[in-house]
């Protein structure tokens, strides 16, 4: 009856009561442009449902999908509230009552791509990547990356783990999540540290499992943050003209880091500077990918990301997500360069200096 | 539609109009959507909610991508007469956005273009849709600002302000909303866009830009407007004072701003407001009764929190009795801002003054805390709801004379209902606002909902009793209207005359500001 | 004694003696009101008769004139607001006197303001007061009293706020009578300033003088006077400021030279240009001769300010604001001229009649909505 929806009630009613005041923070409603889709509608309409006020049908399990998790609301908020947990556990319970997503279903249990540089990989170790639904194209860069960066042996994990499994709670299987957890966490058994090259396995390792009940014993850092101090003086400036960087949502906002791939970067520009948007940092913009945005909702998405990027136009983008990267890519189409900043600065890699 | 009575094939056609007008995706009939758009945040609709009253929904919704798509909308909504009611961000605290009537809202927050930045002229042209925070960031990362920050800065849009007469927290400085404005473009009723002869131009007839900013949707759906900017403040100075009593405050105020002075803030808290926001050393006083109040409304532990709020708040005439034997010494909260040496001067004029009234130096440290802190208190409201209870504002205006005669007529028409507390933010040369907070409580919704207009109408007839003014910023909405015809009487005519000039088919958010 | 016509009687009995001073269809007669409640009284009689009126005008064919001379009294005046509140047949100079009287001034009142009635000045809304420090006297209404064409009363709180729908004050202004007659008004006074300091520079051309004064007043300081005129063809463009001093503050004046420190002129001319421009206000002073015949008034957005002031000879730049300013042509100008400015963006008064301007009609319409019925209605 509802028991996860209930588990939220507090935070349902902060956000009931609350006079809109993460409005201007949520990239989603801005680039919609439509208040029903505020963490205070979204919210307002799942306490509704939990009060029996609402009908939960159709329409409304659609609605909670307009959320990519970005948590920029939480930023703003002084309650600290968590309106994706609340909408998470909203599409659990529209999962429940039979009105799945075929889309966010979909995108929960899409493949992951097929990586050779991954697959190359030795499994086990101290070290290990988790390369998520990374390109091979970045794997191979960051790689590259850890071996300039010292990190010779990282290996694979065990048993066929190459990501959290962090889909399956926004998608609303939070049972599954909880079982795949295990098995992933089987699969990191023996590693020190857990490189993620998509910072949202690091979140859903970091913040998610211990939600669950799951605890991961090893370390857990982004890419960025282990082969920033190493690969400082390593970097040559091959890149021309300004960048504008994008903090991915999870990296920045979730994980707190903003420095370690600016570094970096700026030491791959000749001569240009990395540009900001007017909302940076942990008020930047979103992607529009998360949550499983993209896939349910593929036009609001990339009005998301194009809007991240828009107050510096046209020169290249880069982005410390893999996710991000790609969305953003789709979303510009042929109008904008977008660069992985794995794929950036391992090309930038002073070979000589190996 | 519910207005008009017209048919579901007539209202078929007028959607299937709509659509070709802004395109299918911009016009939205589902539940969810239509829900969203049915309330403001006016407290009252609140407890409404709370007590399961369903709101009346609006037939569809419509985001129209552009000034000439606003004009199609306008114009095949006059030809069906079905209600437009226009809507920012719904931010309003007076039901101004409440689609009483049914109808079409059209939400313009796609109309969010910075279209023009002339910083050597000190103006920009934005359009209505643009939420206040983000506008005011572009601002700042070209140096520039609107100097205009309402609470609501972070939920509200460029139009809005300019529908409702916003004022903004460094409103001393900057002015209101409508003080910034050069012209408007409008649509009105006819469907025509045009634009306003710019402040300050010769010209015959009335000020146009002074009958659109305040009409809130009335009139014609303001789509974008030139404003005065400014260059962002090199140097910032804060301060408090404790003053003896308010008066002693007031005065430090009204000498400020007659001596030509321009603080961007001076904001005077009353007694009971003075020990909520605390002010260092000085929030020890009042004693353990105030201290359990205190808590009962601020910070402790939730459960006893909720408990003792609920209990406080049933019994106000006795806790409003309880504040009038505060010690009546009162913060004053100061910034001032230009370069290094005007927010010097102006910060040490102020200090002149202070210390003839007998005021206290007590540092920048409150100024620096209500600055960091500025749009914080809304968040109250969420804890204050959960623990069974309500709260809302009441701002109003008057000269400086009537001020102190004012603030007590009130408190007292309101005490038997809801506890009160004010501070005085908004000063002018010639007077200044009082922005009341109250709080209040029943055992059911329905008791709840009496209690809180049984507190408005006492503390408006208050206002309307003492010559003074009944809403300073916050505008009229549906909750004033029951006050329209009093305070104005005849003037009415005047918008009577306006209306059916600038509105033809009378579709514009009908019921609002004035009665039908 | 009694005119013979019922009208007359009537409007005698209901606004007392001496009000009406011969039969209406007489071109010397005038209803002179006193306040408020006989202007309504009038109005509303003369309304029912379907006798049109002109105020303080020029007679027609069968209207009544109406005057507010006798309608200059201060109602009121609350020191300590700094509200005074005027009946509005009062000439500025009146209004002036009377609050210097108790240490109090509306502002810096140019020669050519003095003879002006609060009336003409808001039913004309005149721009005539350049000061940035004090605004348009038409501006600091705090609140005001109206009568509407068919006698209703019509009167607002007084506050210097307020958001409570559009500002309806604001319809009579401008509206040269015809959105009501304004018959009281709340102004916002000052403290008399201790001192006055006089500053007049040079710059070499419209552009550069223009931005000079939108640096004095982005660095804050605010003139209670300036204006802008260039004396020869070609010659320099002058700034001319009062700043006002208060004890202990003498910072406009300082920042001022800061700001736009150069050319001075000789302080000698500066303060004799005062003295022209600033006489006494006390009502024994000898009143300007005349009040001056006005040219024409524009007003141009900053971009186009320069080229506009170039384009019309003997121009003086008023009210400057960083966004735009208000031309002052001495002489009419004349049709291809007006074009010519508004061209260039400027927004010309030409007496009433806008010319094209979208919002004329409009205005019309309201003002016919609120226009007596006549009997054929």
């Amino acid at each position: 009856m509802l028991r996860r929806l209930g588990e939220q009630r507090t935070a349902l009613e902060l956000c009931t009561y609350c006079p809109k005041l993460c409005r201007f923070a949520c990239p989603v409603a801005t680039a919609e442009a439509r208040e029903t889709v505020t963490p205070w509608a979204l919210m307002t309409r799942a306490h509704q449902v939990l009060q029996g006020r609402t009908p939960l049908d159709a329409a409304t399990a659609q609605i909670w999908e307009h959320c990519t998790g970005c948590l920029r609301c939480q930023r703003n908020c002084r309650h600290d509230n968590d309106p994706p947990m609340a909408l998470y556990a909203a599409r659990a319970e529209a999962v429940a009552a039979g009105l799945a997503s075929p889309a966010l279903t979909a995108w929960a249990e899409a493949p992951r791509p097929s990586s050779r540089a991954f697959e190359a990989l030795p499994e086990g170790g101290e070290v290990v990547v988790l390369p998520g639904h990374a390109a091979d194209e970045v794997v191979a860069a960051s790689v590259k990356l850890l071996r300039f960066a010292g990190f010779a042996a990282a290996g694979r994990p065990a048993r066929g783990v190459w990501h959290a499994a962090g889909r399956l709670l926004p998608a609303g299987r939070p049972g599954l999540f909880e079982g795949a957890a295990r098995q992933v966490l089987r699969g990191l058994e023996g590693a020190r540290l857990v490189v993620c090259l998509d910072p949202e396995d690091a979140v859903t390792l970091t913040r998610d499992y211990p939600r669950h009940g799951v605890s991961v014993a090893a370390a857990v850092r982004h890419l960025s943050e282990v082969v920033d101090e190493p690969l400082r003086g390593r970097v040559r400036p091959v890149l021309e003209g300004d960048v504008l960087y994008l903090d991915a949502c999870r990296l920045g906002r979730q994980l707190g880091v903003y420095d370690p791939p600016r570094r970096l970067l700026a030491a791959a520009l000749a001569g240009g500077r990395i540009r900001e948007a007017v909302m940076n940092r942990d008020q930047g913009g979103c992607c529009g990918a998360g949550a499983g945005f993209a896939a349910t909702n593929p036009g609001a998405a990339a009005d998301v990301a194009r809007e991240a990027a828009a107050d510096v136009p046209e020169i290249p983008v880069v982005t410390a997500g893999p996710t991000c990267a790609a969305h953003l890519r789709r979303a510009h189409g042929d109008t904008r360069t977008v660069h992985d900043w794995a794929v950036l600065v391992a090309g930038a890699l002073n070979e000589e200096l190996r | 539609m519910q207005h008009s009575g017209a048919r579901d094939s007539e209202t078929a056609a007028l959607l299937a109009g709509l659509r070709s007008d802004v395109g299918e995706a911009h016009v939205a009939t589902g539940a969810p959507d239509r829900d969203a758009y049915s309330r403001d945040l006016w407290p009252r609709s609140l407890l409404d909610q709370i007590a399961g009253d369903p709101p009346t929904l609006p037939d569809a919704v419509v985001w129209p991508g552009s000034v000439d798509e606003v004009a199609a909308v306008v114009r095949r909504c006059a030809a069906a007469r079905v209600p437009i009611v226009p809507f920012g961000a719904g931010s309003g605290v007076c039901g101004g956005t409440r689609p009483t009537h049914g109808g079409i809202v059209v939400d313009l927050k796609r109309l969010k273009r910075l279209r023009r930045v002339d910083a050597e002229a000190g103006v920009i042209e934005v359009e209505g849709g643009f939420v206040g925070e983000l506008l005011e960031r572009r601002l700042e990362a070209e140096g520039l600002t609107l100097g205009h920050f309402p609470s609501s800065i972070i939920c509200s849009t460029v139009g809005g302000w300019l529908a409702g007469r916003s004022a903004g927290q460094l409103s001393s400085r900057y002015g209101k909303i409508e003080d910034m404005v050069v012209d408007l473009e409008v649509v009105t009723g006819d469907g025509r866009v045009r634009r306003t002869p710019p402040a300050g131009a010769p010209g015959a007839g009335p000020d146009w830009n002074q009958i659109f900013v305040g009409s809130e949707g009335t009139l014609g759906i303001i789509t974008a407007a030139t404003l005065r900017v400014h260059p962002q403040p090199t140097a910032r100075r804060f301060r408090g004072w404790m003053v003896p009593t308010p008066e002693a405050g007031f005065e430090v105020m009204r000498r400020t701003l007659q001596e030509g002075w321009r603080p961007s803030v001076l904001r005077l808290y009353d007694p009971l407001d003075t020990v909520m926001v605390g002010s260092g050393p000085e929030e020890k006083g009042g004693g353990r009764s105030l201290g359990r109040l205190k808590e009962a409304l601020g910070e402790g532990a939730p459960a006893l929190k909720r408990r003792a709020t609920v209990a406080a708040l049933s019994v106000p005439g006795l806790i409003n009795r309880a504040v009038k034997a505060l010690p009546q010494r009162s913060l004053l909260v100061t910034m001032c801002e230009g370069d290094e040496a005007e927010a010097g001067a102006t910060d040490e004029a102020i200090a002149r003054i202070a210390r003839t009234v007998g005021g206290r130096d007590l540092g920048e440290g409150p100024g620096r805390k209500w600055y960091a802190h500025r749009y914080d208190v809304s968040f109250k409201q969420s804890k204050m709801y959960r623990s069974g209870a309500f709260v809302d504002t009441m701002e109003v205006a008057t000269t400086w004379t009537k001020l102190a005669e004012l603030y007590e007529a009130v408190r007292e028409a309101v005490a038997p209902h809801v506890l009160i507390m004010a501070h005085f933010s908004h000063a002018y040369p010639g007077g200044c606002s009082i922005y009341f907070t109250f709080a209040g409580t029943g055992r059911t919704p329905e008791e709840m909902k009496a209690r809180y207009d049984a507190a408005w109408r006492a503390g408006q007839d208050a206002v309307i009793a003492q010559g003074a003014v009944i809403a300073h910023h916050h505008g009229v909405g549906l909750s004033r209207v029951p006050y329209m015809d009093r305070v104005h009487g005849e003037a009415r005519r005047w918008f009577d005359a306006l209306k059916p000039v600038l509105d033809p088919a009378g579709i514009f958010n009908p019921g609002k500001v004035f009665s039908e | 004694m009694n005119s013979g016509d019922p009208l007359v009687e009537r409007l005698r009995w209901q606004l007392g003696p001496g009000t009406v001073d011969g039969p209406l269809a007489d071109e010397r007669c005038r209803v002179r009101v006193d306040g408020t409640a006989t202007a309504a009284r009038a109005l509303r009689l003369l309304a029912d008769a379907g006798v049109p009126v002109v105020i303080e005008g020029e007679p027609a064919a069968g209207a009544a004139v109406l005057t507010v001379e006798r309608m200059n009294a201060l109602l009121g005046l609350d020191a300590e607001s700094g509200v005074a509140h005027v009946q509005a047949g009062c000439t500025w100079r009146r209004v002036e006197w009377l609050l210097r009287r108790r240490g109090l001034t509306l502002g810096p009142l140019p020669a050519w303001l003095l003879e002006r009635t609060v009336l003409e000045s808001f039913a004309t809304n005149d721009r005539l007061r350049p000061s940035p420090r004090y605004g348009q006297l038409t501006d600091g209404a705090l609140a005001f009293a109206a009568v509407l064409p068919r006698g209703g009363i019509a009167r607002s709180s007084v506050a210097p706020r307020r958001s409570t729908g559009p500002d309806l004050g604001r319809v009579p202004v401008g509206a040269r009578h015809r959105g009501g007659l304004l018959t009281e008004v709340h102004l916002q006074a000052w403290p008399a300033p201790e001192a006055r300091a006089w500053r007049a520079i040079e710059r070499p051309d419209w552009s550069s003088a223009l931005a000079a004064a939108v640096a004095v007043l982005r660095a804050g300081v605010q003139p209670a006077w300036w204006r802008l005129d260039r004396p020869r063809p070609r010659g320099p463009v002058r700034i001319w400021a009062s700043l006002v001093e208060t004890a202990g503050n003498e910072r406009p004046a300082t920042r001022f030279d800061a700001v736009v420190g150069g050319a001075g002129i000789d302080a000698a001319e500066v303060e004799a240009a005062a003295a022209a421009l600033f006489p006494p206000v006390s009502p024994d002073a000898p009143r300007a001769a005349t009040t001056p015949a006005f040219g024409t008034v524009a007003w141009a957005p900053r971009a186009t300010l320069p080229a506009v002031a170039a384009a019309v000879e003997g121009a003086e730049v008023w009210d400057v604001a960083p966004e735009g300013g208000t031309v002052y042509a001495p002489a009419p100008l004349d049709e291809l001229q007006v074009r010519r400015l508004r061209d260039l963006g400027a927004h010309i008064d030409t007496g009433g009649d806008e010319g094209g301007d979208e919002w004329q009609p409009l205005a019309e319409a309201v003002f016919a909505r609120l226009a007596p019925r006549t009997s054929s209605e």
